[in-house]
C-alpha cells in the first residue's frame, strides 16, 4: 500500500487556495439574465394581490414570475414522507414561489429577471404585495396549543408527527433503581454558512430543448432527476453540472424553491438565467437546523449504571421544505442513548411546523443533539453520585464485544471501542495533570474546567423510498497509454475526496497517483451517484472505487501473463508495473499492458474484452429495509465516534471563556488520509464550537428574523479556534472493502456537548448547570449570576 | 459616472453619481451642493456595506480619498493632529501615537480585522458615530478636538459634544470633519482602553477608556472614564473632589465602578448581550481599563 494512509496533499488545494477555482457564480453563458426575488415581509400572511406595474416599468426587466405562474411546477421531492405516515407524517406540496400565503420571513414571492442585476434588485424593490397578515406561531409548544395559528391551513394542527422509540421495560426500570434525575436540554436554531453562497445557472435550449444546470448543490444526479420531473423535460435532455463548491455542510442537498425557479424561468424566456445568493437570503431562506428541547427522567444506580431513561424530544421544524430537514430531530431518536448500553427507554418526538426558515440539512444532522444530551446525563449522574466523568462513562459504554449491537429497532451499531478511545483521549490530554492545574488555579481564583464528551456521529444514511442511500458508482477508464480516467458519482464540496479516490485507485491499480484524473460532478461524464451527504464519499464512493480498480487490474494481469508468459496468479503490481513473484526482473509496465489490449486483442489480448473501461456499483451490505421477524430495520450504515477533550478558562466577571486545550481522538475505521480526515475535524469542531458560543437564529415573537448579517450572526473566526490535538484509533468497518467509515460529520457532533460539560465544571463551585447552547457570555454571566443568589 | 452599466459585478443595487476631489475645497463644494443627498466615502468599511445592504442609498459619494492632505499625522510639542484618513493600522502601529496617546493605539489595534484596519479611517469610524466604535470613548476621555469646515465656516467642536445620539454627530450636511486635535498627555499620567468583544474583530459589546493622572505619592489627581457600546453615545465622567487625592485600592475602584453603573440610565440591549449585562460589564471594564491606566502613569504597561 502506497497511497491509502498517507497524507497526499489534495488535489484541489492549488485551484482552491490560489483563487482559481471556478464556481457556479463564475459562470455566465452569452446571453445571461439575472434573477433576484421578492420575499415576503411576514412570516404568516395571505397575499391578496401582487402588483408588479412600477417594477416593470424599469429598463432591462424581461419578466416578473408569480407564484401562480408556476403552478405547473410542484417541486418534486427526493425523500418522501410517506413511510411515515403511521406516525402520522403529513405532506405539503411546495411550489417554486410562494402560492396563496407565505410561511415564514424570506419565502419567496416573485421572481424578477432582468438583463443585469442591479435592474432586477431595484426592480425587485419596486414589487408591491398586498398582505393579509395573519399571527404567526414561532414557539413549537405554543403551536401544539388548541386554537394555535394553523401553518397549514388543511391539516388538523402543527403536529407534523409524532414519532416513538422504545426499548426494553423502561417502567421496570424506572421501578428499581436508586435513583432518579430529570431535566431538559435544549439546543438553538442554528445553521451552517459556506462561504460560497447558493448559486445556479440555467442554461435552456430551446431548439433542442435541452437544459445545462450549472448548480452549487451536492447531488448532481439526483438534481437531474428532480430537474426533469418538475420541469417535463425528458431526463436525457438535462444536464447538471457541479463546478468547485466552496462549502457544502449538507445545506446545499437539492432541491431549493430558487433552483426550480431558475430553471423554469430559463426554459419560459429561452436565455440563461443565473442568481446568485446574497448573505441575507441564506441566512433567511437557506434553511435552519437543530431548534430542539429534549425534557428528560433517568434512572441510575450507585455505581454510576444507567438503568433506563424517558425522553420527550420536542422539534421545531419552522415549514415545510422539499429539502430533508425534517429528518433531523429522527435522526436525533433514533439514535439514542448513542454509545452507551441504556437497555430501556421510550422516547417520544415531537416534530412541530412553526412559520420560521424551514429546517434543512446541516452537519451534524441531530446526532449532535443526541450526543449534547446523553453527555449532560452523564455528567449529571457523575455529579450527583460523586464519581469521576470518565468513569461514568466508562461504566456505561457499549462493550466492544457486543458489536454489532442493536441500540433501537432502527439502529445497529457497525463496530467500535469505545473504552480504548476514551483512555487514549484521556492520555493525550493528560487528564490528571489538569485536574491538578484546575484545582491549582481554583486557589488562585481561576476558574479552569475539563469537559468531557463521546460522539456518536453515525454515517452512510440509507433512507427507503429516497435518494439517501448508500450505493455508489465509479467508472474507471485506463488509456492505452496508461493514464487513468475516473469518474464518480460522489461529489466533493471542497474537502478532498476526489483525491482519496486517486489513492485508492492508485493502491489498487497499481499505478503512481499522478497518472490518476479525477472528474465528478457532470452527470454527462459521470456514473449516476448520489453526490456527497452523510460522510458516504468514502462508505460508497471508496468501496466503488476499489470494486472497479481491482476489476481492471485483474484484466491487466491476465494480458502482463501473456506478455511475461507466466501464469496471472503469480505476477505482483506495484509502481505501475507487474512482475514476477519468484524473477522480479521479468516485468511489464501497465502502460504496455494497456497498450496490448487496445492494439493486440488478436495476440497478446486474445483472451480478455477489448477496452478497458468500467463502472462499478458498491451497495453497502448492512443496510435493512424490509423488516425483519422483530419488525427490526437498519437506517444507518457506518458509526465513527470520537472523544473530545477540552479546558477551558471562564472569565467569572464576564462569563467569556477561553479554550484552553482540545483534544480530539476520533476512530473512524480505516484513515484513507490522515489529513483529510484532520482537515474534517478541525472544520467540524470549528463549527461547533460556532453552535456551542456565538450562533443563534433569533425570531421576534411575530416571526421576524433578527439574525440577517454576519454582525447578528457570528461564526467563528481562526482566534476563537483552539489548536487541537487529534489522534486516531482505527476500528475498521466490516462493511466496506477499504474498512473505512464516514468522517465528514465527525467533531462538529461532540464540540457542544464537550464545551458545555468544560464550562460547567469550571463553575461547579457556583453549582452552575449548562443545559442550553450557545454559551455566549452574557449568558455564563447570568448562570453565574443566578447560581451566586441560591 | 452612473453604475448601472448592465452585468452582475454591481452588488450596490441603487445608482448613484460618483465624485473623487482632490481638493478639500472642491469636496465642501460638492457637499454644499448636495448636502443631505451626499455621503463622503472614506475608507467605506460602513458605507459600503450599508450600501450593499440597501440600508444607505446616496444620491452622490464625495470620495475624499484623492485628497493627500486628509492622511498625515503630525506631532508639535504638545498636540498631536490626525487627519481624518489615516487608516486604523496607522494609528496603531503609528510610533507617534503609542508613544503619546497608547489607548489610542490598543484601541485603533482593535478595530475589525487586519483588512479592515488597512482600510477604514478614524475619521470615516467618528462620522459614522456607531455607539459601539471604539474611537469616540477614547476621543471623549482625552477631550479630543474635532476640526470642522464648511464652505464658509472652520469650528471647533469637543469629542465631548461631537457624539449626539446613535450614528448622529454633531456634524452639519455640509461639514467636513478636517482633523482631529489630541494633547499629550502629560507625565504621569497613564491611559488604556478595554473592550469586550465576543469575537474577535467584533464591535465593542462595551469599550472603557480610562485616563488617569497620578502625583509624586501615587494619588489620584486626574481621572477620566469614557464607556462606549452601553448606551446610544459614549458617557464620558470627569471625576472630581471626591476621588481625587485618593489611592488607587479596592475601595476607590468600587467607588468608581459605581459611579459609572449610576451614570447608564438607558443601557442598549440586543440579542447578545441585554441591559444589565452591558451595564455590569461596563463596571468591570472600568476597572481593568483604570487599574491598567494607573499602572502606566507608573511607568508600567
Amino acid at each position: 500500500m502506497r497511497y491509502v494512509g498517507n497524507r497526499i496533499t489534495k488535489f484541489s488545494d492549488p485551484p482552491l487556495l490560489t483563487g482559481r477555482a471556478r464556481y457556479a457564480g463564475d459562470i455566465t453563458p452569452p446571453g445571461t439574465l439575472y434573477a433576484c426575488f421578492v420575499r415576503s415581509k411576514y412570516a404568516h400572511a395571505r397575499i391578496r394581490g401582487i402588483d408588479t406595474s412600477r417594477a416593470s416599468r424599469v429598463p432591462g426587466v424581461r419578466a416578473l414570475i408569480i407564484g401562480d405562474e408556476f403552478l405547473d411546477y410542484p417541486i418534486f421531492q427526493p425523500i418522501s414522507t410517506k413511510p411515515y405516515k403511521p406516525y402520522g407524517a403529513k405532506e405539503a406540496t411546495v411550489y417554486p414561489l410562494v402560492v396563496g400565503k407565505v410561511r415564514f420571513v424570506g419565502e419567496p414571492i416573485v421572481m424578477v429577471v432582468a438583463e443585469s442585476r442591479i435592474a432586477a434588485a431595484e426592480a425587485a424593490s419596486l414589487v408591491d404585495v398586498d398582505y393579509d397578515v395573519l399571527p404567526a406561531v414561532v414557539d413549537p409548544e405554543e403551536a401544539l396549543k388548541p386554537g394555535a395559528p394553523k401553518v397549514y391551513d388543511h391539516w388538523d394542527g402543527n403536529l407534523f408527527m409524532k414519532f416513538p422509540s422504545e426499548w426494553g421495560d423502561v417502567d421496570a426500570a424506572f421501578g428499581k433503581a436508586e435513583y432518579t434525575l430529570s431535566d431538559s436540554v435544549r439546543i438553538q436554531r442554528f445553521t451552517g454558512q459556506a462561504l460560497e453562497p447558493r448559486a445556479y445557472v440555467a442554461d435552456y435550449n430551446t431548439i433542442e430543448n435541452h437544459l445545462t444546470f450549472y448548480s452549487s448543490t451536492q447531488q448532481p444526479h439526483p438534481l437531474r432527476t428532480i430537474l426533469a420531473e418538475t420541469l417535463k423535460i425528458p431526463e436525457n435532455q438535462v444536464r447538471v453540472v457541479q463546478p468547485y463548491v466552496g462549502g457544502g455542510f449538507g445545506l446545499k442537498i437539492p432541491p431549493f424553491q430558487e433552483e426550480i425557479a431558475v430553471a423554469v424561468a430559463s426554459v419560459k424566456l429561452g436565455r440563461p438565467v443565473k442568481w446568485v445568493a446574497e448573505r441575507w437570503e441564506e441566512l433567511m431562506a437557506g434553511g435552519h437546523a437543530r431548534d430542539q428541547r429534549h425534557y428528560f427522567e433517568v434512572a441510575f444506580n450507585s455505581d454510576g449504571k444507567i438503568l433506563g431513561m424517558k425522553v420527550r424530544i420536542i422539534a421545531d421544524m419552522g415549514a415545510l421544505f422539499p429539502t430533508p430537514g425534517w429528518g433531523m430531530p429522527l435522526v436525533t431518536t433514533i439514535h439514542l442513548p448513542t454509545v452507551y448500553k441504556v437497555e430501556n427507554y421510550r422516547i417520544e418526538l415531537l416534530e412541530i411546523v412553526t412559520n420560521k426558515n424551514p429546517l434543512n440539512a446541516y452537519r451534524g444532522y441531530g446526532k449532535e443533539c443526541a450526543c449534547f444530551l446523553m453527555e449532560r446525563i452523564m455528567d449529571m449522574v457523575a455529579r450527583r453520585l460523586g464519581k469521576d466523568r470518565i468513569d461514568i462513562r466508562m461504566k456505561n459504554f457499549i462493550p466492544p464485544n457486543d458489536f454489532p449491537a442493536r441500540i433501537s429497532r432502527y439502529t445497529v451499531l457497525d463496530s467500535g471501542n469505545y473504552p480504548t478511545v476514551l483512555k487514549r483521549a484521556v492520555e493525550v490530554f493528560e487528564y490528571e495533570k489538569w485536574l491538578k492545574l484546575k484545582e491549582e488555579a481554583r486557589k488562585k481564583g481561576r476558574y479552569i474546567g475539563i469537559g468531557v464528551a463521546y460522539e456518536l456521529t453515525p454515517e452512510g444514511a440509507c433512507i427507503p423510498g429516497s435518494f439517501f442511500l448508500q450505493y455508489d458508482a465509479v467508472t474507471i477508464k485506463v488509456a492505452p497509454t496508461g493514464k487513468v480516467l475516473v469518474y464518480t458519482g460522489i461529489t466533493s464540496p471542497g474537502n478532498g475526496q476526489e483525491t482519496a479516490i486517486a489513492q485508492i485507485v492508485a493502491d489498487n491499480l497499481g499505478v503512481s497517483i499522478d497518472d490518476v484524473v479525477v472528474y465528478q460532478g457532470d452527470t454527462d461524464l459521470c456514473p449516476y451517484g448520489l453526490g456527497n451527504f452523510s460522510g458516504r464519499s468514502m462508505i460508497s464512493g471508496g468501496s466503488a472505487a476499489l470494486l472497479a480498480s481491482i476489476e481492471l487490474r485483474e484484466k491487466l494481469r491476465k494480458v502482463a501473463a501473456r506478455i511475461l508468459e507466466s501464469r496471472p496468479e503469480d505476477l505482483e503490481v506495484s509502481d505501475g508495473k507487474f512482475y514476477v513473484k519468484e524473477v522480479p526482473e521479468r516485468q511489464v509496465t501497465i502502460r504496455d499492458a494497456a497498450f496490448a489490449i487496445y492494439k493486440n486483442p488478436y495476440d497478446l489480448a486474445i483472451d480478455v474484452e477489448p477496452g478497458l473501461e468500467i463502472t462499478k456499483y458498491f451497495k453497502m451490505p448492512n443496510a435493512l429495509h424490509i423488516p425483519d421477524e422483530s419488525g427490526y430495520t437498519r437506517t444507518y450504515t457506518s458509526f465513527p465516534n470520537a472523544a473530545h477533550l477540552c479546558a477551558v478558562e471562564v472569565d467569572i466577571e464576564t462569563g467569556k471563556f477561553d479554550i484552553l486545550k482540545y483534544v480530539v481522538v476520533d476512530d473512524c475505521g480505516k484513515v484513507i488520509n490522515p489529513m483529510i480526515v484532520e482537515g474534517q475535524l478541525h472544520g467540524g469542531v470549528a463549527q461547533g464550537i460556532g453552535g456551542a458560543i456565538m450562533e443563534e437564529l433569533v425570531y421576534s415573537s411575530a416571526g421576524q428574523l433578527l439574525t440577517t448579517t454576519f454582525m447578528d450572526y457570528p461564526i467563528p473566526t481562526a482566534k476563537e479556534v483552539p489548536d487541537m490535538i487529534i489522534e486516531h484509533v482505527e476500528t475498521p468497518s466490516p462493511y466496506t472493502p477499504t474498512g473505512a467509515k464516514g468522517v465528514g460529520e465527525s467533531g462538529i457532533v461532540g464540540a457542544p456537548a464537550c464545551l458545555a460539560s468544560a464550562v460547567e465544571d469550571a463553575l461547579s463551585d457556583f453549582g452552575v448547570k449548562v443545559m442550553e447552547t450557545p454559551l455566549r457570555p452574557s449568558r455564563v454571566w447570568r448562570l453565574i449570576q443566578e447560581a451566586r443568589k441560591k | 459616472m452612473a453604475v448601472n452599466t448592465g452585468g452582475e459585478k454591481e452588488v450596490i443595487h441603487q445608482p448613484f453619481e460618483y465624485f473623487a476631489p482632490k481638493t478639500i475645497n472642491e469636496a465642501l463644494k460638492l457637499l454644499n451642493k448636495y448636502r443631505e443627498d451626499a455621503k463622503i466615502l472614506a475608507g467605506g468599511q460602513s458605507l459600503v456595506p450599508m450600501m450593499n445592504l440597501g440600508i444607505v442609498s446616496p444620491k452622490y459619494v464625495i470620495d475624499i480619498n484623492n485628497i493627500g492632505k486628509l492622511s498625515e499625522i503630525r506631532e508639535n510639542k504638545n498636540q498631536i493632529t490626525i487627519a481624518p484618513l489615516v487608516r486604523h493600522y496607522e494609528i496603531a502601529e503609528s510610533k507617534i501615537i503609542k508613544r503619546a496617546i497608547p489607548m489610542l493605539s490598543e484601541a485603533a489595534s482593535h478595530i475589525g480585522d487586519m483588512h479592515i484596519r488597512h482600510r477604514g479611517t478614524i475619521g470615516g469610524a467618528i462620522c459614522h458615530a456607531d455607539p459601539a466604535a471604539d474611537y469616540a470613548p477614547v476621543l471623549a476621555a482625552l477631550d479630543a478636538k474635532l476640526e470642522i469646515q464648511s464652505v464658509k465656516r472652520r469650528r471647533i467642536v469637543s469629542a465631548r459634544n461631537f457624539f449626539k445620539d446613535a450614528f448622529t454627530t454633531e456634524l452639519k450636511p455640509n461639514e467636513l470633519l478636517k482633523a482631529i486635535h489630541i494633547q499629550k498627555v502629560g507625565q504621569r499620567t497613564g491611559t488604556a482602553y478595554q473592550k469586550l468583544e465576543f469575537v474577535s474583530g467584533g464591535y465593542a459589546v462595551v469599550g472603557v477608556a480610562a485616563l488617569v493622572a497620578l502625583d509624586g505619592e501615587g494619588l489620584i489627581e486626574k481621572l477620566v472614564v469614557s464607556v462606549g457600546g452601553v448606551e446610544r453615545r459614549p458617557i464620558t465622567i470627569v471625576f472630581n473632589g471626591d476621588v481625587l487625592g485618593r489611592k488607587i485600592e479596592n475601595a476607590t475602584i468600587e467607588e468608581i465602578c459605581g459611579a459609572v453603573k449610576d451614570k447608564i440610565s438607558e443601557p442598549l440591549s440586543d440579542i447578545h448581550a441585554d441591559g444589565e449585562y452591558r451595564r455590569s460589564m461596563a463596571a468591570v471594564y472600568t476597572k481593568r481599563a483604570v487599574l491598567k491606566a494607573a499602572n502606566r502613569a507608573l511607568g508600567g504597561e
